[in-house]
């Protein structure tokens, strides 16, 4: 389970409920709009992925929210050759983007595909749509999910987790021993995905073991 | 609501980042890194003496291993703000390369590791080449190069064995490069950087074969050293190509029974006409055969650039598909 060295700071975890989330696709707007990824690229900090399963009437579909899993074994880092890739020292997995020069090794490091090309057209849109001054994103950069760290050091949740009408998408500290959605992961309720890589990542998912697929009534 | 089990979904997904500059950048490295690599050795292992081909493989070799870089580069985000006014952050790149891991105390990035032993490469290469300036053809004519070369000629086995040392870095950095994706089967492949490493020396005693085939020497003594390597490379590569072929059986043995992702990759490789046909039939069991024979029947030379010109040609699609094939695992349902 992932530990951070000193005691004083959080601990967070994200757990994400596969039996409560309905596809609605609230949490990538949310985090669009919260981060300004180019969303007119198709790329994405968080994704739901939609699968068809079963036969005949027996049909359902299954929704697989994903983030970074800000592993703490963390590939991407040990890829990175500027140091553009760093934690913050309460493990949270972060792009500095003025050192980032876009050699992608993270890009082809990370397990997860959370990481993508925040590329120099998606710098001039971003401009155009937000603004020059309220830009944050000023340079071509490798872009990736930071759990929302200018908010959750606000003591917010992040932007995907306030935003979900089904409380699917849980934010909680593992320092903190009332915390219920800490419970979740000690308990082995929430487990990581792909324990096999040995990354150590800081988000777990409940239902992982039978994949709870929804009947079309259900998704409705 | 259906329960399922989660284990039997998977997403196979081909990585799309690193294309074909990248192939040409792991191709150039590898070729370059041999050529100075073998040079050095023949002249300070073997004891062979011809400076012209030596000298000359070694600088060219230095070219083709910076030429290859500027495919890496020209992959990047700098090169993009570059070229849109930004000049500074190409600054960046020497940062990343040569500063960042003693600022950010990681030394674990092979691409750092890469560029530094590509730079090392270089200037250790480039010095030894010059070393033997006063002997070489073209440079010996070229006064200040001679001038330099004879400051340099004292420390020449250093310098030579600093190229043996920092080419085989070089050979062996292109493998480890890919190395680092544990969810890439075809690239996190233990046996990867022996295979690129088998592969670059491959070529470059492919490039001694063309050297020695065409270019005789003037005088009789140089001709008959270039007979002698030229027949010596030519039973090298086919050990070496032995070898690679030895080493591309156990590289699908894993892929296959390690796990779900290398079964996938496994196949669609092996079902690739371009991989079986091209670089397998083509760029290894067709040359190691021309070179077989043309190493038994001396009637029979002419094979011997054709050989050499397939194995480069196979050398190039072999990073080529290893890199087409880098097809990511994902631990979800799609």
């Amino acid at each position: 389970m992932s530990e951070v060295k000193n005691k004083n700071l959080p601990n967070w975890v994200f757990v994400i409920d596969l039996n409560t989330c309905v596809g609605c696709n609230a949490c990538m707007a949310a985090c669009a709009q919260e981060n300004q990824s180019p969303y007119w690229a198709e790329k994405w900090r968080t994704k739901v992925e939609q699968a068809e399963v079963g036969k005949g009437d027996n049909i359902g579909r299954i929704f697989f929210p994903r983030l970074c899993m800000h592993c703490q074994n963390t590939p991407c880092y040990y890829a990175c050759p500027t140091g553009a890739t760093y934690k913050t020292p309460e493990g949270v997995v972060m792009v500095n983007q003025d050192l980032c020069i876009g050699c992608e090794a993270c890009v082809t490091a990370c397990p997860y595909d959370a990481r993508y090309r925040y590329d120099y057209e998606d710098v001039v849109k971003n401009k155009e749509l937000f603004g020059e001054e309220f830009s944050i994103h000023q340079v071509p950069h490798i872009d990736k999910c930071t759990f929302c760290y200018h908010r959750i050091t606000k003591g917010l949740e992040p932007a995907c987790v306030a935003t979900c009408p089904t409380d699917c998408r849980m934010w909680g500290d593992l320092n903190d021993p009332n915390d219920p959605v800490a419970d979740l992961v000690r308990s082995g309720r929430a487990k990581p995905l792909a324990v096999y890589l040995g990354t150590d990542p800081k988000v777990f998912y409940v239902g992982l073991d039978t994949l709870p697929a929804k009947t079309p009534e259900e998704a409705e | 609501m259906i329960a399922l089990d989660y284990s039997q979904f998977l997403t196979f997904e081909p990585q799309h980042h690193w294309r074909v500059g990248i192939a040409i950048y792991l191709f150039l490295g590898g070729l370059g890194a041999a050529m100075g690599f073998l040079a050095a050795m023949y002249k300070h292992i073997f004891k062979k003496d011809d400076p012209s081909m030596f000298a000359w493989s070694t600088l060219l070799g230095v070219l083709f291993v910076n030429f290859g870089g500027i495919f890496l580069i020209l992959d990047m985000f700098v090169w993009e703000s570059f070229i849109h006014g930004h000049i500074l952050q190409i600054l960046k790149v020497v940062y990343a390369f040569f500063g960042a891991a003693v600022f950010n105390g990681n030394f674990h990035p092979w691409i750092q590791w890469g560029a530094n032993f590509i730079v090392l490469f270089s200037l250790f290469g480039t010095l030894w080449a010059l070393s033997m300036a006063d002997r070489t053809a073209i440079l010996k004519h070229i006064g200040f190069i001679v001038k330099i070369g004879n400051l340099l000629k004292p420390l020449q086995a250093l310098w030579g064995w600093l190229t043996i040392l920092f080419g085989l870095g070089v050979m062996a950095y292109t493998g480890f490069l890919l190395s680092v994706a544990p969810s890439i089967p075809a690239w996190s492949h233990p046996l990867l950087p022996v295979l690129f490493l088998i592969s670059a020396l491959s070529t470059g005693t492919a490039w001694y074969m063309l050297w020695t085939y065409f270019a005789h020497g003037k005088d009789e003594q140089t001709k008959e050293l270039r007979e002698h390597i030229g027949h010596q490379v030519e039973w090298v590569d086919i050990a070496l190509i032995g070898l690679e072929l030895l080493a591309i059986g156990a590289y699908f043995n894993y892929l296959y029974y390690a796990y779900a992702g290398g079964k996938y990759t496994f196949h669609h490789m092996l079902s690739d006409i371009g991989f079986v046909g091209g670089f397998l039939f083509l760029g290894l069991i067709i040359p190691w055969i021309l070179e077989f024979i043309a190493a038994k029947v001396h009637s029979l030379r002419i094979l011997v650039p054709l050989a050499a010109l397939l194995v480069l040609f196979g050398g190039f699609l072999l990073r080529y598909y290893i890199l087409h094939y880098g097809i990511y695992t994902y631990p979800w349902p799609s």
